[in-house]
């Protein structure tokens, strides 16, 4: 929670809002000021300052439903992640990339959670917030997966420019970490909320064979599931994305 | 399909890159996807490319 706007900061305000140990020096918070600059340092510089985050561990949630495809086929698509009910707000301004899977897949109660309940009004890297960060997906559909998507959801951003960070990094045990440059992705903009969202595509990163309605479904991002709107609960299953 | 309207912009956090972006009014905002680079001079936009490629990808992800 941020830090208040008006009346007196204390050391222990400070260390509370950033962490910290014993003995309190003011010089350690000093990247954390939201005005002034230099050696010179005053508690009302604080003011309205917030501890950043800037890594999610992420305890996934697998969707999986099957499309209508070409000459009466049937086509798969996942989305795995958290945050789906987003991806269902912002259908419309991510186009044909999600719009075939059905909003029941994306609104349903297994939505995936972040661990420990971090700040996610403050998202973003040690260069100051981005926005409230509302979803990671992976998304994932056609015959051999022909679209494979991974896209980031930031609401309440203020601002509507592409930028604010450099890399978004996937990381979890027994997988290769995956960094993905914003310089690389499809940006959008969306006036409602002012609300920007990265999507990474033409990627591989399902483990699934995608070719009948009994293969495996997974995600090698977000893995632990096949099935049909199931959070998934097993601990190893979480990844752990940074913004940086 | 007639031509998309778009707007050649320099990436926010590294304005003088080579990177830039092709932006169009796209759902309740707009979008930016990569301008086509001329091959023989990375600091020229190939417009003719970029504007294939927007009406391309315009194509590909209405709802």
């Amino acid at each position: 929670m941020a830090l208040q706007t008006s009346g007196a900061i204390s050391f222990a305000n400070l260390q509370t809002e950033f962490g910290g140990s014993h003995p309190i020096t003011m010089g350690e918070y000093s990247s954390h000021r939201v005005s002034g600059s230099g050696n010179t340092i005053s508690m009302n510089q604080f003011y309205g300052a917030a501890a950043l985050t800037s890594s999610v561990e992420v305890q996934p949630a697998a969707k999986y439903q099957l499309i209508s495809g070409p000459r009466n086929s049937s086509n798969e698509a996942i989305l795995h992640g958290f945050g789906q009910t987003y991806t269902n707000t912002y259908s419309g301004n991510v186009g044909s990339y999600n719009s075939p899977i059905s909003s029941s897949i994306k609104t349903d109660s297994a939505q995936g959670s972040i661990i420990s309940s971090p700040d996610l009004s403050v998202w973003g890297p040690s260069s100051g917030a981005i926005g409230t960060l509302r979803s990671i997906t992976h998304f994932s559909r056609g015959a051999s997966q022909a679209l494979d998507a991974v896209m980031m959801i930031v609401e309440s951003t203020g601002s509507n420019s592409n930028s604010g960070f450099t890399n978004l990094v996937a990381t979890r045990s027994g997988m290769t970490t995956l960094t993905l440059a914003r310089s690389n992705a499809v940006y959008f903009y969306s006036s409602t909320n002012t609300t920007r969202i990265w999507l990474w595509d033409n990627l591989d990163y399902s483990t699934g064979t995608p070719t009948s309605s009994t293969a495996t479904h997974d995600s090698s991002l977000f893995p632990g599931g096949s099935g049909s709107g199931s959070a998934n609960t097993t601990t190893t299953d979480r990844s752990t994305w940074t913004v940086s | 399909m007639s031509n998309i309207v778009y707007t050649i912009v320099e990436d926010w956090d590294n304005p003088s890159g080579t990177l830039k972006w092709a932006e169009f009014v796209w759902h309740d905002g707009f979008a930016q996807i990569h301008a086509v680079l001329n091959p023989e001079d990375n600091t020229l936009i190939d417009n003719d490319a970029t504007q294939y490629k927007v009406n391309q990808w315009v194509e590909e992800n209405l709802p």
